[in-house]
């Protein structure tokens, strides 16, 4: 509804009442006027013919009075009918003289009834025994003229008094216009105030309309919403339940809650957290006690998510991830819980765990190996440093060493008949460049790793022969007791280099260790051990110091004064190269004690001369 | 009395060889290269030469002396200790082949043995 309109309306409501405050102003006024006038004016012409009319009918009456009870004088219904007469005139008069003048000719028609009345007296009078018919005559007469008499009076009366009778008319006219805008008046304001209420009806059907159009907009609206947030609830991947927490029960839940819990919804409303919770979590707490604190922190507006095992009817654990959320609620503690399953990714975690320490397991095993290749490369690069080297050196150093033996040899041929001495000194120096191409001759065989020529021999009885033909100090003493009763497959020269060298070792070690004194003794013992041979040489020397242990089978790692370092490494090559292990006794008192495991031959194998494609021949 | 000829670039060794020799009683003549090693081959009943020698080495010059005089005893030393290389020599005719120091009492058995060695 448009306000301009309210205000037109408003407008001729107010115009309607001032139009009717004149009109009642008016008819007060124009009837207070009329009053005054019959009052005076009125009342004087009124008196006036009521004289003039009352003596004529009075004349009248009287007459036939006396007439009638000149007849008959006692009759008693007589008098009782002119009563009636008197009683019927009086009310004619009264009735016709009442206001004015304009009614002098309803007065006349009230007195022609009275008259009407006379007449049916009429008869009751002529049946009277007395009566003679020529009065009875005259007086029905007189009363038939009445009437006609009556008007003439009054015209007579009105023409004599000189009464006013347009004023009369005037006044009533004005009477009446006063009233029309009196009723005009009325009429606006009535309308008026029906437009208003109207009008206010319209307001307030069209503000209901708005409003019930509203209130249906919102009603859908909030329908949708709630459509949407069911929807939202049932079907969202995780289990969604709603707790209030004062009640310590499930208010609302989604069917992926009824399924974790292995419940039906219904069933799940009937029940709290700890309903689908193991006494205990994982980390020893108790599960009730923990549901008290996270709601608590969800309801003091934290957002706590954490890890939850959940309990389902049959007593499955599931490890869950909770999310819990306050929801807004007037004069409720209502808190959301959305609920993962995550025990698949909890054993795609372990998995991955799994994996990862065979992973480490596996980097570990690798680092190991590639320790040891990177150990054996760098060896292998060593090894062809020297190779290289010893190839040349060794041919220049031979030379030499053969014009020093020689020389030597010529010097004790020339010399030695003369003095003795001199034999020794060339024998002495014979024995030396002898120890030189030793020496060469262990760096060509360490750098130059040749095929082995395997043969199968009675372990023990080699041993023997090989020890028997070593040459060792006189000072040191050699104890050969092998009795492993074993046969092996053996390179037996290559094997007898790494007796060679263990017992130069030993016995080496033993000499040129500082106040060496007492027996020097190596004891070398082989026994069988499993499917294994150990074959073990030990000295009574100082032992090998800890810090040195690691580092013996290095090569050109040597602490003697005269050596390479290349007897053990070269030991331990051979060995290796026989599939077999060398390894220093841990120490225990005195002594170094060296042990080389070997394979033992299998029974059925027959003798080979060589182990891999197509041996050579040593040089 | 035999006629060694003794070819070797290492002049120290070649003297003190032939000193030696000449102690045990050879008559010995010297070379320091295989030219004239080959040259002069044919005039001795041995040859002693050394097989790594600048310029013409000792199988080359072995060679050349067995194909100019295949009887000719030409006995082959060496610093080296490589096999193949004794097996060359073997193969080109060697009589016999001795690694540098010399063990003297085998030079001697390989100068004295007509069977060879």
């Amino acid at each position: 509804m448009k306000p301009r309109f309210i205000r037109l309306a408003y407008a001729a409501l107010g115009a309607g009442i001032l139009i009717s405050a004149v009109g009642v102003y008016g008819v007060v006024s124009g009837m207070r006027e009329a009053a005054y006038r019959a009052q005076s004016e009125f009342r004087d012409n009124i008196v006036w013919f009521a004289a003039q009319f009352n003596g004529e009918l009075a004349a009248l009456t009287d007459a036939l009075h006396d007439h009638v009870t000149g007849v008959q004088p006692d009759s008693q219904a007589t008098v009782e009918r002119f009563d009636v007469f008197w009683s019927r005139l009086d009310s004619a008069r009264e009735g016709a003289l009442g206001r004015s003048f304009l009614r002098l000719p309803g007065a006349a028609e009230t007195v022609a009834d009275a008259a009407a009345t006379l007449r049916e007296f009429e008869s009751t009078v002529l049946a009277l025994p007395n009566a003679t018919s020529d009065e009875v005559g005259r007086f029905v007469g007189a009363l038939r003229a009445l009437k006609p008499r009556l008007n003439e009076l009054t015209l007579a009366a009105l023409a004599s008094r000189n009464v006013d009778v347009a004023a009369e008319h005037r006044a009533q006219r004005e009477g009446a216009t006063r009233l029309t805008v009196l009723l005009l008046g009325m009429l606006v304001l009535g309308t008026s105030l029906v437009a208003l209420l109207l009008l206010e009806r319209a307001k307030v059907a069209a503000l209901g309309r708005t409003l019930a159009m509203r209130v249906a907009e919102r009603t859908a609206d909030l329908a949708e919403s709630e459509d949407r947030y069911r929807t939202l609830v049932t079907h969202a991947p995780e289990a969604i339940v709603v707790l209030d927490a004062e009640q310590g029960k499930f208010i609302e839940a989604n069917e992926n809650a009824a399924r974790l819990f292995g419940v039906s919804r219904e069933r799940v409303l009937e029940c709290g957290p700890g309903d689908f919770s193991p006494p205990l979590q994982p980390d020893g707490r108790a599960s009730a006690e923990l549901v008290a604190e996270r709601v608590a922190a969800a309801l003091a507006g934290e957002v706590p998510i954490f890890e939850w095992l959940h309990q389902n009817v049959s007593g499955e654990r599931i490890p869950c991830e909770i999310r819990l959320v306050r929801l807004p609620a007037a004069g409720r503690s209502l808190v959301r819980g959305s609920i993962t399953d995550i025990s698949v990714r909890k054993r795609h975690e372990l998995e991955l765990a799994r994996h990862r320490e065979r992973l480490e397991e596996l980097v570990e095993e690798r680092t190991r190996e590639l320790e040891t290749a990177q150990r054996d490369l760098l060896r292998a690069e060593r090894l062809a440093a020297i190779g290289q080297l010893t190839g040349t050196v060794s041919h220049e150093l031979r030379n030499p060493l053969a014009t020093i033996h020689t020389s030597s040899v010529v010097l004790a041929k020339r010399l030695g008949d003369q003095d003795p001495s001199v034999v020794r000194i060339a024998e002495r120096i014979t024995r030396n460049v002898e120890r030189c191409v030793g020496i060469i001759q262990d760096l060509l065989d360490y750098t130059r790793v040749r095929d082995l020529e395997l043969r199968r021999v009675d372990f023990d009885a080699w041993l023997r022969a090989t020890v028997a033909d070593i040459e060792v100090p006189d000072a040191v003493t050699v104890n050969c007791d092998p009795r492993s009763g074993a046969r092996v497959l053996i390179d037996p020269e290559r094997l007898r280099q790494v007796m060679v060298n263990l017992i130069d070792n030993a016995a080496l070690s033993m000499i040129e260790a500082p106040g060496a004194e007492g027996p020097l003794r190596i004891d070398i013992t082989a026994a069988t051990d499993g499917e294994r041979l150990r074959l073990r040489v030990a000295d009574s020397g100082p032992g090998i110091a800890e810090e040195r242990r690691e580092s013996v089978f290095e090569p050109l790692y040597s602490t003697r004064a005269f050596g390479v370092g290349l007897g053990l490494p070269l030991v331990r090559q051979i060995v290796e190269q026989h599939g077999g292990r060398v390894e220093l006794e841990p120490a225990a008192g005195h002594g170094a004690a060296f042990v080389v495991w070997l394979a033992l031959a299998p029974a059925e194998v027959a003798p080979q001369t060589a182990s891999r494609s197509g041996g050579t021949t040593p040089a | 009395m035999k006629k060694l000829l003794l070819v070797d670039d290492d002049r120290d060794f070649t003297e003190s060889l032939a000193e030696l020799l000449q102690d045990y009683g050879y008559r010995v003549e010297t070379a320091f290269a295989g030219e004239e090693a080959v040259r002069r081959a044919g005039e001795f009943d041995v040859t002693l030469m050394d097989i790594s020698m600048p310029g013409r080495d000792g199988i080359d010059c072995l060679r050349a002396i067995r194909s100019a005089e295949p009887a000719a005893r030409v006995i082959m030393m060496t610093g080296f200790t490589r096999a193949e290389l004794v097996e060359q020599a073997h193969g080109e005719g060697a009589f016999g082949v001795l690694y540098k120091p010399l063990d003297i009492d085998r030079l001697l058995h390989l100068i004295e043995d007509d069977k060879g060695a």
